[in-house]
């Protein structure tokens, strides 16, 4: 099986794309409006191979939340020259393609190059139930079960009766992938339902989704600090129960990498292993 | 956001002389607008933060004026309450960051959106945006306020091309974090890297100037990188690929590290309509980290 023929297979088993629209970030945005255009449209694929030959044939698949130079170094060691990554690898979250790579990236491509590596970035919510379970890995992670039935792309919302928000932080916390959450609102607040931004390369336009009646709290890897944060303090500020918390955008994809590593020897007898990424912050204290 | 255009306006307001006109006795906020502009001494481009009168009547009279980060609901009751009717916010006050009504994604009917409008009106307030302009400031009023709120105003190394540097009295990772987080008045601070490095050179940058400018501070060679809002895969994640290699410290201090330098805007503003009440109006951390 190459590399191609891998990507394929993991296709047809998550199910098609669950969103038309995606990869929209603020310089997307701006160069889309200065050319123009509507800066909430462009149709950008996310899914694909970033870096390295997908057609070599695969040896061992790694499966991360992001393709780190550390998870890279280690899928060598292991013998693995698939990396599958969560988030973008190419420097913007389009993964659109860098003219003078800065020297980390190059380094990176560098690596990969010479060890006849390949980086597939597969990040895309997808419609199957392996897919679905994938986009819910985070909120599984943390208890959640049974969201409202839709389209992922839009949101995971699960209603909420007892948990507060500082129980659902502490369950982030215990997860051991963060310990560095931000908060916008009271951590006592017992939201009526639980929102879940399954794209995380998506930081903007997640306003329509907290304004939902039924979502209390929205739990996000970012957001544009000046747009959803201040629609949240807003509301706040006029007497909604609702609030924001930032996970940090590898909390939200680690446990989906995880999840996708235990989908994927469905379809393929290679070695297939998941490494941790570790965001590697600490709160000042 | 530093770029050539507006380091060209910068320059235009540090030779151009403000030469005072005299000032109607009920300014309108068209004629307060006018003037602030006049008195930038810069060839005013609304383009591309939207650097204009969002909402309200430009027909209104003007009782007073606030500047502030953002017109968040709290800072427009501040302001009604001190009788300060023309806000001028660095940030976008709609939830779109370019204030670009057609481009957001919340229909007209939601009800936050339609609260903010609703108190903005019944209280005869109007809204100008103040973004690349007080960038373009001499010396950059937003770089300039955090500096000062940070002390270190003076350490600032000169000859330096880009985002800026200051030298400090070397000292742990963790001890510049915990004066960045009370200087900052942070509830909370994320920070990457070795809490025991020692720091001597920082490189800052307000707001989010986007990944390439934060790539180039990572790269720079200071010793840590003070960030506000990033894009963490694009700018935590190059962070993280080069620690691999490379000792580095970055403190991710959020997109109000901005709010001081509007206090500079609003002194500014006092000195072009002294007749006037003129207020900043801080925007507190709006983050916790709760345990």
């Amino acid at each position: 099986m190459t590399g191609h023929e891998l990507f394929e297979a993991i296709k047809a088993l998550l199910g098609p794309e669950a969103n038309r629209h995606r990869g929209v970030d603020a310089p997307a945005r701006r160069d889309t409006a200065i050319a123009g255009g509507s800066y909430r449209s462009p149709g950008t694929l996310v899914d694909g191979f970033r870096a390295g030959d997908a057609d070599v044939d695969v040896r061992g698949i790694v499966v991360a939340a992001r393709a780190s130079t550390a998870v890279l170094r280690e899928a060598h060691r292991l013998g693995a020259n698939i990396v599958i990554s969560r988030q973008a690898f190419l420097g913007d979250s389009q993964d659109r393609p860098v003219a003078k790579p800065e020297p980390a990236l190059a380094a990176k491509i560098a690596f990969i190059e010479a060890n006849r590596m390949a980086v597939l970035r597969l990040q895309d919510p997808r419609l199957s139930q392996e897919g679905r379970e994938i986009a819910q890995a985070f909120a599984s992670a943390l208890g959640l079960r049974e969201p409202q039935p839709g389209n992922p792309a839009r949101g995971l919302v699960y209603p909420n009766k007892a948990m507060s928000v500082r129980d659902l932080i502490s369950r982030v916390k215990s997860g051991g992938t963060t310990s560095t959450v931000r908060l916008v609102g009271d951590p006592g607040l017992r939201p009526v339902g639980i929102a879940f931004a399954t794209e995380t390369n998506r930081p903007n336009a997640l306003t329509p989704l907290i304004a939902r009646p039924d979502v209390g709290l929205l739990v996000a890897g970012e957001v544009h600090e000046t747009e959803t944060a201040a629609y949240i303090a807003d509301a706040i500020a006029l007497g909604q129960p609702k609030a924001l918390l930032l996970v940090g955008s590898i909390a939200m994809e680690d446990p989906a990498a995880k999840r996708l590593s235990e989908a994927l020897p469905q379809i393929t007898p290679a070695t297939v292993t998941y490494l941790s990424s570790s965001e590697e912050l600490r709160e000042v204290a | 956001m530093i770029d050539r255009r507006l380091f060209i306006a910068g320059m235009a307001g540090a030779l151009a002389p403000v030469k005072g006109l005299a000032q109607p006795a009920a300014p309108t906020a068209r004629d307060v607008f006018s003037e602030i502009k006049r008195a930038s001494g810069q060839k005013w481009d609304p383009n591309p933060t939207d650097d204009r009168i969002i909402f309200g009547d430009r027909g209104a009279v003007v009782t007073g004026i606030a500047t502030c980060f953002t017109a968040s609901i709290d800072v427009l009751g501040t302001a009604r309450a001190a009788g300060l009717n023309y806000i001028v916010p660095h940030e976008a006050s709609f939830y779109e960051r370019y204030d670009d009504f057609a481009e957001s994604a919340l229909p007209d009917s939601d009800p936050v959106l339609r609260a903010k409008k609703a108190f903005l009106t019944d209280n005869r307030m109007i809204v100008q945006r103040m973004h690349a302009h007080a960038h373009s400031r001499p010396g950059d009023a937003i770089m300039t306020g955090m500096l000062r709120k940070l002390g270190w105003e003076a350490l600032r190394v000169t000859g330096r091309e880009g985002p800026p540097w200051v030298r400090l009295p070397p000292q742990s990772a963790r001890d510049l974090g915990l004066h960045i987080k009370t200087a900052m008045g942070l509830h909370t601070l994320r920070m990457f890297g070795d809490p025991a490095r020692t720091i001597s050179t920082v490189s800052l940058s307000g707001g989010m100037p986007g990944e390439n400018i934060q790539i180039q501070q990572l790269e720079s060679g200071a010793d840590a990188v003070f960030l506000g809002e990033v894009r963490e895969p694009e700018v935590l994640g190059y962070a993280q690929d080069m620690a691999a290699d490379r000792g580095l410290t970055v403190y991710l201090v959020g997109h109000t590290n901005e709010d001081a330098g509007m206090g500079l805007i609003a002194d500014w503003l006092k000195t072009i309509f002294p007749s006037l009440p003129v207020q900043w109006l801080p925007t507190p951390d709006p983050y916790t980290n709760p345990s």
